[in-house]
């Protein structure tokens, strides 16, 4: 390695110790680590602003900027509580419906919203609805946790690493993509947790409710400020999902569609007022935070380090490309339990990318990385955003959800989600449902070359 | 200036303070301000240093679950029985749990414009007023600040009455 390799990889690593360990916040030191990489890489030679800005995936900060518009003028609605009142009141208090119902419009509401904004709005109407009725609200709030996670795996929209997947994917997944490879693992994994959850919550589950008048009293539609408002947000969403659907014909960008409908969204309902308030509300230091970090991975990858792991990986890619497809799903579920997958994305995307680069078919790799960032989240209550908002929203509850409760049920239903998972990757392997490596060519990078000419020019 | 050429001070308007110990619990610090009828508290440690405050308000957010004060919409969906709950399940919250710390105090020689700066730069309607030893003897609130405006400005004759003869 020569001394830019060896400082970029300094900064990089002292970057992601902070950010992983949370000593200092997570937007801060990637903000401090990008300009540091930046600056040192125009003293040494090997960066610029230009490219630095370059290698801020637009795709990636825009789709979330857009989307997270979207749902900041949308949770004004009251819509959230709306659906959760209604999806209550039709299974009459029985707390396993509850689970049922609650759980999975929590896991589809993910798949097209944030999980964040999803746990937040649901997880209040849903205490509430468990002590009306004396129930225990432990296997509801464990149930929408786990889910919205694993919903948040079916669609390209679902989670930000399944943005940065799609975008960074050679081929660039499509939103129907997703729905071809990821939905079905999502939604067997779902049922999958349903049934293990109707085991593991017998004893909560199996408790009679109480007072069910009180449940059924509530009226959803007080839950609806401004019906006319809402009502025009719908039909931009649905706008957006459709476009979604279409993008890849009309070939415009996921991000593009998400900017326009954030934009047509704001005319509709904001127009004349100052848009800051709604700004506000959509985590700009999130997208910093996204920015810096292709910033920081793309320092590594101008020095070509990133190039130096590819090629580290790609003998045993090549020799057992299924193997490797596992190695990445569970370590990546492992890593994404313990810390933040965001950075986890960000730093495996460039390697894959790299054994794209040398003509491999990686699509396989892709969706493992996919499903293990996605499932591994909810292995410890600290892996994800919902089990962190679940875990704190129920302290003040009769049954507040503890690390070791998480550990008995999470970890259970992490399990059960990352053995679909390999189940999938399996298939996908097996029956050649993704395209996989040839065995005989030769993959390097920068170049494709068949085993006979590779061969005979030696 | 004051009213009639007479410097006012805060310890010439200030009403006396209702002050609780941090170590007593929600129940008890309610009880005493419904029987002083009054709002808020100071709250005071061990040897009668102000620590900060205790409002009717600070009492509501003690009692409501994080869950429910976060989310407006989801609160319309209880009612009055669990609200009774969690007023039961918060009674034994000592006060320095949720006693909040302020910053809106004057001395008792402060004159009236510094309680009304400070009124207004924190945007609060009640100013503790400590001694030199930080314990609280007094309050003045928003009311007191009105009604000296108000005889500067010569509508309120009950207290240009009494600054007169003062």
């Amino acid at each position: 390695m020569d001394l830019a390799q060896i400082v970029s990889v300094l900064i990089f690593g002292i970057t992601f110790y902070y950010i992983l360990t949370e000593r200092i916040h997570r937007a801060v030191i990637a903000f401090v680590g990008a300009s540091v990489m930046v600056t040192v890489g125009i003293l040494m030679g090997f960066y610029s602003a230009e490219r630095a800005v370059e290698l801020i995936d637009f795709n990636t900060v825009g789709l979330l900027f857009g989307m997270m518009m979207l749902v900041a003028l949308m949770e004004e609605t009251g819509v959230f509580q709306y659906l959760g009142v209604y999806v209550a009141r039709k299974t009459k208090g029985n707390p396993w419906l509850l689970l049922i119902s609650l759980g999975l419009l929590t896991a589809f509401l993910s798949m097209i919203l944030d999980n964040v904004t999803t746990i937040v709005l649901i997880t209040p109407i849903t205490i509430i609805i468990a002590r009306l009725i004396s129930i225990s609200p432990l296997p509801l709030l464990m149930g929408e946790a786990i889910l919205s996670n694993v919903g948040g795996v079916g669609t390209l929209v679902g989670d930000p690493p399944n943005i940065m997947i799609g975008s960074a994917s050679a081929a660039g997944f499509s939103f129907n993509t997703f729905l071809v490879y990821a939905l079905p693992v999502a939604l067997v994994s779902l049922a999958v947790v349903l049934v293990i959850y109707r085991f593991l919550f017998k004893e909560e589950l199996s408790q009679e409710p109480q007072d069910i008048e009180r449940l059924m009293a509530m009226n959803p539609a007080d839950a609806v400020k401004d019906p006319v408002k809402l009502k025009k947000l719908l039909l931009v969403f649905a706008a957006v999902i459709a476009m979604f659907f279409l993008h890849s014909l009309v070939h415009m960008e996921p991000s593009t569609i998400a900017l326009l409908g954030a934009a047509v969204a704001l005319l509709v309902v904001r127009g004349k007022e100052d848009p800051h308030q709604i700004i506000q509300k959509t985590e700009l230091s999130v997208l910093l935070f996204f920015a810096s970090l292709f910033i920081i991975v793309g320092g590594m990858e101008e020095t070509g380090v990133l190039a130096i792991v590819g090629e580290l990986i790609t003998g045993s890619a090549t020799s057992n490309f299924l193997m490797t497809a596992i190695v990445i799903l569970w370590v990546s579920a492992v890593m994404s339990a313990i810390v933040d997958n965001i950075p986890f994305t960000v730093a495996m995307i460039p390697i894959i990318g790299y054994l794209a680069a040398s003509g491999m078919p990686v699509d396989l790799l892709w969706w493992a990385l996919v499903f293990g960032v996605g499932f591994g989240g909810n292995g410890t209550p600290i892996g994800s955003s919902a089990g962190v908002i679940v875990m704190s929203k129920s302290e003040e509850t009769d049954e507040p959800i503890t690390f070791k409760s998480w550990m008995k049920s999470g970890l259970v239903a992490t399990f059960a989600s990352l053995i679909v998972a390999t189940g999938a990757i399996w298939m996908y392997y097996t029956f050649e449902w993704v395209e996989l490596p040839d065995p005989d060519v030769h993959y390097e990078f920068g170049a494709v070359v068949q085993a006979s000419t590779h061969n005979a020019g030696h | 200036m004051g009213i009639d050429g007479k410097e006012y001070l805060v310890r010439d308007l200030m009403r006396p303070v209702v002050v609780l110990k941090d170590s007593i619990d929600l129940k008890e610090a309610l009880a005493q301000l419904v029987k002083e009828r009054s709002n808020i508290a100071g709250v005071v440690d061990d040897n009668g240093s102000f620590i900060g405050a205790v409002s009717t308000v600070s009492i509501i957010r003690a009692v409501l679950p994080d869950y429910m004060e976060a989310d407006i919409v989801a609160a319309k969906f209880a009612d009055d029985k669990l609200l009774k709950e969690d007023a039961l399940r918060a009674a034994g919250k000592l006060l320095h749990e949720f006693v909040h710390t302020t910053e809106d105090v004057v001395k008792p020689d402060d004159n009236l414009l510094s309680a009304t700066v400070t009124s207004a730069g924190h945007g609060t309607g009640r100013i503790f007023v400590l001694d030199e030893d930080g314990k609280p003897v007094g309050l003045l609130t928003r009311t007191e600040i009105k009604q000296v405006l108000a005889a500067f400005l010569g509508v309120n004759p009950e207290l240009h009455e009494k600054c007169k003869h003062d």
